[in-house]
């Protein structure tokens, strides 16, 4: 029988808003329309929904199948799964941690925002002065100092109001997790449902500017040209996997311990699809956001969509969009109004994906260690926003986007190990006749499949693509490292992510608290022969 | 103002030669001028300022325009004259040209010096060149404008105030067929055309400035292009990459100097209608990359992102024109969009995708609050 004594959700909808809000985080609404526009606009959604079907749901059912039949977070699922694939649970944890050290500075630049245009609605100025954006953002939010430049290795001064904004997130984090799946499934009602809110005002008015329809023409028109020869194929698709198993929180551990809380009776894989289509069906409906704006922004600015787009998604969010928002012809209040709703919307999905990833780390140490589960919240978040530090100065934009970058390959490397270890040392058998078991919606043999071949394979091909796009100039003088940054700041972003594992192993080699931590639990299924089935499955893990 | 050493030296040079001039008895070294050139070739007076120097300048521009002293040489060559009168009709000639010709010269490298160097004299030299002449450009913008938006009948405009003359119509004779009397709009469009090709003429030796010069004078750099503007005269199906070029050429100018686009859109307008872009010959074809995303470094966009910058450098802040040149190429010359629907492409696609996203997770939604239903029934009846 499952833990009886294990924290539950108090509802399906409660899991699924859980699931959902960690999903779906900054990224769905910048980094989605401007991958789909760079790789074939609308042409993109064939190789994406391919990418989602193949990879994104199976791996999602996978996350959540494992955590629920195990019962315990990722270093505890992976771990009863098979000893030696502990550690890949508390990497997972561990990276999902890391990225939130840095992923609450960007939350915090936008509490910036958002308490500036609150301001605003008040003066009746907005916070930058006309087309000053990118300067603001720069020196306001990133640097805090209007002499300062974001400079890559320049550690001082300290921007202090970035300082303040990160305690204030870090604060919330903690309030958010400090009771489990208790006080997590009480605040998603409101990290997840009023951004949606938010969003769907926002959709109607950037619909209705002037120019959103060349925006939207430039979204969605499909360019076959990236579709019509085997590497522009193969490009288009491995951005499509890439974008699916970013956005999906999959390789954070974070579904894996969500799952974990639910009861005995849960529809896993339709809980899996839900998730799924949430997710991407945001940051489509995201993208017509974006991409109006863009269209009115390129028609006040005389220039192209394609030229207001650039090529940075995060410039999307904090330079074009405020830019948009001074062009609109609105009085100054409302324009703040449009700024606040849109920031709003960003700060409150991405708090929610943030304290997932705590979230997965707490329960983790939780499972193993019997530590009680407020303290570990507290030191880890106490310990999240002195490191902090470290991005709250001129410097902090650069490392920050080093770190993400190669912490971003662990999540891949992650989700291969998943994928090994149910495919071919659990057996994807036993997790599908769990998940059939106890999901209304049955599972095939194509989703074994996916797990044991296909994803493995898009994932190896993805990494190697991606070790050599990063360190091609290595060897190559007319290559850069990434983003044209020095050698010295990737190989911290690599070490990152090095230090992320080494943390996944001497976890994993620390003494448990509990004798039964890797005693795999038994299931009181309904149907008998599952009910066996799934015993000598126990046995055998 | 400063004029620099090379007119000092020009100036003795000018001496000298008419002093070998007289002394010799074979070449008829002077040039002779008439007293009109005699004033044009004078020095004009270190005391004077950026604006004096440019009306010298332009005086012998326009004398040099107006005196076509190649005509003068052919018809002397052609003379009856004897060969040694020839000659040295043909050598003075010369010699006035080039005199002229290297007086316009420095007075415009003085001109630019004296640009360049203040900010005062540059201010006051654009306002003092463009304000004539914009504001006789404006006047007939505004009236062909008023006859695009149907405000202003055509018989309504006061031609004589904006100083334009149609063509009255022309029989058919012998050799040509009969031509109708030209339309109001088109005089008016034909005039602008001209004016600014005169404006430009008067610039042609502009070419002598230096990069800094000419950033020194963007206002006129905007008119640098001294092309023909062919398709002035109505749409003519493009059939070579030369006639492209000269098509964007033109496009360039006119969106240059009239940003709202009504000038562009009547070049559209004039023949065509409805504009069939599937016409390979279609003016708007050349165009249509502007509305492909992956089109960054077409000619296309390139010319557009010129003109837009060229834009920004001449109302600075002032976004309107900006924006009204680009919504006019958006509604006129790009398939991307009309600004009130998405391209169609887009919008099956935007369907495609909605009905997969959101009706897979309405599906999903739908069974799970079925099963949920299902097992509150069950632990009921139990």
């Amino acid at each position: 029988m499952p833990n009886e004594s294990r924290d539950r959700w108090s509802n399906r909808a409660a899991f699924i808003l859980a699931a959902v809000g960690s999903a779906v985080g900054l990224g769905n609404i910048w980094r989605f329309p401007h991958v789909a526009y760079s790789a074939g606009g609308g042409a993109f959604l064939i190789p994406y929904f391919i990418a989602l079907l193949t990879a994104g749901i199976p791996l999602l059912m996978l996350e959540y199948g494992l955590g629920h039949r195990m019962q315990g977070a990722a270093p505890t699922a992976m771990g009863r799964a098979h000893k030696r694939f502990e550690f890949a649970g508390w990497w997972a944890a561990a990276g999902g941690l890391f990225i939130t050290f840095y992923y609450a500075i960007i939350i915090a630049w936008v509490v910036f925002y958002c308490s500036e245009l609150a301001q605003s609605l008040f003066t009746g100025k907005l916070p930058w002065e006309e087309g000053q954006a990118a300067h603001y953002l720069m020196h306001n939010a990133v640097t805090g100092n209007a002499e300062t430049e974001a400079t890559v290795g320049k550690m001082s001064p300290i921007n202090w109001s970035a300082v303040g904004f990160n305690s204030l997130v870090w604060g919330f984090i903690y309030y958010a997790i400090r009771n489990g799946v208790q006080s997590v499934g009480k605040v998603v009602w409101v990290t997840v449902l009023v951004p949606y809110l938010l969003l769907f005002l926002l959709f109607f008015q950037a619909i209705n500017l002037e120019g959103a329809s060349a925006g939207l023409s430039y979204y969605l028109a499909p360019d076959w040209s990236k579709l019509d020869t085997l590497p522009e194929i193969a490009k288009a698709t491995a951005a499509a996997y890439g974008q699916v198993f970013f956005s999906l929180s999959i390789g954070f551990g974070i579904m894996m311990a969500y799952a974990s809380f639910l009861p005995k009776k849960s529809d896993i894989s339709n809980n899996a699809i839900i998730t799924s289509f949430a997710n991407s069906g945001t940051e489509f409906f995201g993208g017509f956001i974006t991409f109006s704006v863009l269209g009115f922004l390129a028609l006040n600015s005389g220039q192209f969509v394609g030229d207001v787009v650039g090529t940075s998604s995060f410039g999307v969010a904090f330079i074009s969009y405020p830019t948009a928002i001074e062009n609109i012809p609105v009085a100054v209040e409302l324009q703040a109004a449009i700024g606040l709703a849109f920031f709003g919307s960003l700060l409150l999905l991405g708090v929610d994906s943030a304290f997932s990833l705590v979230e997965a780390m707490v329960a983790g140490v939780h499972d193993k260690f019997s530590v009680a589960r407020k303290r570990v919240a507290a030191l880890l978040c106490v310990f999240g926003w002195i490191v902090g530090f470290l991005f709250c100065n001129p410097g902090g934009l650069h490392l920050l986007d080093a770190m993400d970058h190669y912490l971003s390959h662990g999540l891949m490397m992650i989700g291969l190990i998943q994928c090994i270890l149910i495919g071919w040392v659990f057996g994807t058998f036993k997790l599908r006749k769990h998940i059939n078991a106890v999901s209304e919606r049955r599972i095939t043999w194509f989703w074994e499949f996916c797990i044991k071949w296909l994803t493995p394979i898009v994932l190896i091909w993805l990494l190697i693509q991606n070790f050599y796009e990063d360190w091609r100039a290595l060897w190559d003088d007319d290559a850069t490292f990434y983003e044209g940054m020095p050698l010295w700041i990737n190989l911290i972003g690599l070490l990152t992510l090095v230090f992320a594992c080494t943390v996944g192993f001497i976890l994993a080699r620390a003494k448990m608290q509990k004798s039964d931590y890797f005693t795999v639990p038994t299931f009181d299924y309904e149907d008998k022969a599952t009910e066996a089935s799934a015993t000598k499955e126990g046995g055998e893990a | 103002m400063t004029l620099t050493l090379r007119t000092i030296c020009m100036s003795f040079a000018l001496a000298a030669a008419l002093l070998v001039g007289a002394c010799s008895s074979e070449e008829p070294a002077s040039p002779q001028f008439t007293d009109a050139e005699k004033e044009l070739v004078a020095e004009v007076n270190d005391e004077k300022n950026a604006l004096d120097v440019f009306d010298a300048a332009a005086r012998i521009h326009e004398y040099l325009r107006t005196t076509d002293f190649d005509a003068l040489i052919k018809e002397v060559a052609e003379s009856d004259e004897d060969e040694e009168a020839k000659a040295g009709k043909t050598a003075r000639l010369t010699l006035r040209k080039e005199w002229l010709e290297r007086r316009r010269a420095e007075h415009i490298e003085a001109l630019t010096n004296e640009l360049v160097s203040s900010n005062d004299a540059s201010r006051e030299f654009r306002k003092r060149i463009a304000g004539p002449f914009d504001t006789l450009m404006t006047n007939r913008n505004d009236a062909l404008r008023g006859i695009f938006e149907g405000r202003i009948a055509e018989s309504e405009v006061d031609l004589k105030a904006i100083k334009v003359e149609p063509k009255p119509a022309v029989p058919a004779s012998k050799d040509s067929e009969a031509v109708p009397a030209e339309t109001i709009a088109h005089a008016i469009a034909r005039t602008m055309n001209e004016a600014i090709r005169e404006f430009y003429a008067l610039w042609e030796a502009s070419t002598l400035l230096d990069e800094k010069a000419e950033q020194s004078v963007t206002q006129f750099v905007v008119f640098s292009t001294g092309k023909d503007l062919p398709y002035i005269q109505g749409f003519k199906p493009i059939t070579d990459e030369r006639e492209k070029a000269d098509m964007l050429e033109s496009l360039r100018w006119f969106a240059l100097r009239f940003p709202d686009g009504y000038v562009a859109g009547w070049i559209t307008e004039l023949d065509d209608k409805e504009p069939d872009l599937k016409s390979e010959a279609h003016i708007g074809n050349p165009l249509r990359n502007l509305g492909v995303s992956d089109s960054h470094d077409s000619a296309e966009r390139n010319l557009a992102r010129g003109i837009v910058e060229d834009l920004f450098a001449v109302f600075g802040k002032e976004m309107q024109p900006t924006k009204d040149f680009r919504k006019n190429l958006v509604k006129g010359f790009s398939e991307e969009s009309d600004l009130t629907f998405p391209n169609a492409w887009a919008l099956v696609l935007a369907i495609f995708g909605s009905v997969v996203l959101f009706g897979g997770l309405a599906w999903s939604i739908f069974l799970a609050v079925q099963s949920g239903r299902k097992e509150r029934l069950v632990a009921r009846s139990e």
